[in-house]
């Protein structure tokens, strides 16, 4: 067994980085939630975050834009006790992360009928035929659905609609 | 005249630590994140094939006004999980190890640069860089080390001293899961006050999440839903919990006795989340996250490891043998 004989010890070169290193790392992963002390709305960011999740209460009424698949050929508008068929997240938004998929479909619907609509297509094109694809906004009390998963929407609002092509 | 809390603190961060046990967080984080990178390779993948339009790059690809061409994507997915693999090993980590940790980052934020920023691998990220930042990082438990001792001895086994150069990444690990936990929970009463403790807010999140997972018909959870409907009350200690274990995150900074019952309470914490939420923190529940707080080097592969290279570097020798520990940033 031989040891080794580390004479240099720790220069002051190798403790000088290891400091820089340190205040660095510090600095950097604490200065975002030091700045949603001063600023509400912080930006957020990654991997230096400001650590937003769970924070915000959402209330029991929640509003989801998704998308959703009928019977072919639909064009009357869905009534929030129709039945309807949920799409997974790779089919809607090419994501197999359910948040982004919610953010993106969220995102079209606020940019206005066309952006619905080129989302559908969009869409269309990853869901089987034959099947009406509706881009909608459905309004929930979310106490409710926890206690039955049946319960229908309070509302359902139509934003665009296609006919799938996939 | 340096103040005496700046020397303390200044003592407490090279507290001596053991070369094995900065080794082992480096093949621990490695491996963590060539499993993580080769399990997520298809979302990588389709990175590729994403709606340019929907680009919203962040932090280290912010400067990209244009997402990644495909070649490029399909090189940091691929090529992710191999650097990896050299920094676990300590292969060339001079070169290696920051190479994973550019890749890393460059693909988890990859991950957020499409209209919604993740945090489930933020503490992944932190740790990688920390220990390709310590250049004794590949001093024991590595091919580096077995290159050199070999080359630089007549073989005879080599033992490192515990020394503040493996001390101080371990230190700077652990105070990195401080801070996440805490900023967690301070955003929580900065957003909503003490009220958040009262639980009916963690209540509405749970029941909101669950239902957004099945209105984009993604698995969620049925407990969650129970716990909602039929026991609200509960709601109450597990949001007094979650702030407990947040907020008291500093209790990482007392001791071994500290460190062993946080940890342990913040892994009980995450399977509550991915029970009642479907939500997975997989770097948490694994354990990987929470390594730096414990004596890893003591884990019966990580003796094996040692034991096998040194047992390999063993021959028969009388003479006395330095091995050169000098300083560069590359280690």
């Amino acid at each position: 067994m031989v040891r080794t004989e580390d004479d240099v010890g720790m220069g002051r070169r190798e403790r000088v980085w290891a400091m820089v290193v340190v205040v660095v790392m510090v600095l950097a992963v604490a200065l975002p939630g030091v700045r949603t002390l001063l600023e509400h709305d912080a930006a957020d960011g990654f991997p230096l975050s400001t650590y937003p999740m769970f924070v915000s209460d959402r209330g029991r009424v929640v509003q989801q834009a998704t998308v959703v698949a009928v019977g072919p050929d639909v064009t009357e508008p869905l009534a929030p006790d129709d039945p309807v068929e949920r799409l997974s997240p790779t089919q809607i938004a090419n994501t197999d992360q359910v948040v982004r998929a919610a953010t993106t479909v969220r995102a079209m619907v606020r940019a206005g009928s066309a952006s619905a609509r080129e989302l559908c297509e969009e869409v269309a094109e990853r869901v089987p035929a034959p099947a009406t694809l509706v881009v909608v906004t459905e309004k929930f009390d979310s106490i409710s659905w926890a206690a039955d998963n049946s319960v229908d929407p309070l509302e359902r609002t139509e934003h665009a609609h296609c006919e799938a092509t996939g | 005249m340096i103040p005496s809390k700046a020397l303390k603190l200044e003592r407490w961060l090279f507290t001596p630590a053991p070369a094995e046990r900065l080794a082992a967080l480096r093949i621990l984080f490695g491996l963590y994140g060539v499993i993580w990178s080769v399990a997520r390779l298809p979302a990588h993948l389709g990175h590729a094939d994403q709606v340019a339009t929907r680009w919203e790059p962040i932090g280290f690809l912010a400067p990209f006004g244009d997402p990644l061409p495909s070649p490029v994507v399909v090189a940091l997915a691929i090529g992710t999980p191999l650097l990896g693999l050299a920094y676990a090993a300590g292969w060339r980590f001079w070169a290696s190890g920051p190479a994973f940790a550019v890749a890393l980052l460059a693909l988890t934020t990859l991950d957020s640069s499409w209209g919604m920023i993740f945090h489930t691998e933020n503490l992944m990220v932190l740790h990688v860089v920390i220990v390709a930042l310590a250049p004794g990082a590949a001093h024991s438990l590595s091919i580096d080390w077995r290159r050199r001792t070999r080359s630089q001895t007549t073989g005879a086994v080599i033992s490192i001293p515990a020394h503040g150069r493996y001390g101080w990444p371990i230190r700077l690990a652990t105070v990195v899961i401080v801070l996440a936990y805490m900023l967690a929970g301070i955003a929580k009463l900065r957003g909503a006050g003490v009220g958040w403790g009262s639980g009916e807010i963690l209540r509405n999140l749970v029941a909101h999440d669950n239902l957004r997972k099945a209105l984009l018909g993604d698995t969620y959870s049925p407990v969650g839903n129970l716990l909602v409907a039929h026991t609200p009350w509960v709601f109450t200690p597990l949001a007094v919990a979650t702030l407990a274990v947040e907020l008291g995150a500093g209790v990482l900074l007392l001791g071994q006795r500290w460190r062993t019952a946080w940890a342990a309470t913040a892994w009980l914490f995450h399977l509550g989340v991915v029970a009642s939420m479907a939500i997975l923190f997989p770097y948490q529940l694994s354990g990987v996250a929470f390594a730096p707080l414990f004596r890893v080097e003591r884990l019966k592969p990580m003796r094996w490891l040692a034991m096998r290279l040194a047992g390999s570097t063993q021959r028969p020798s009388t003479a006395a043998a330095r091995v050169d520990l000098r300083f560069s940033p590359s280690g």
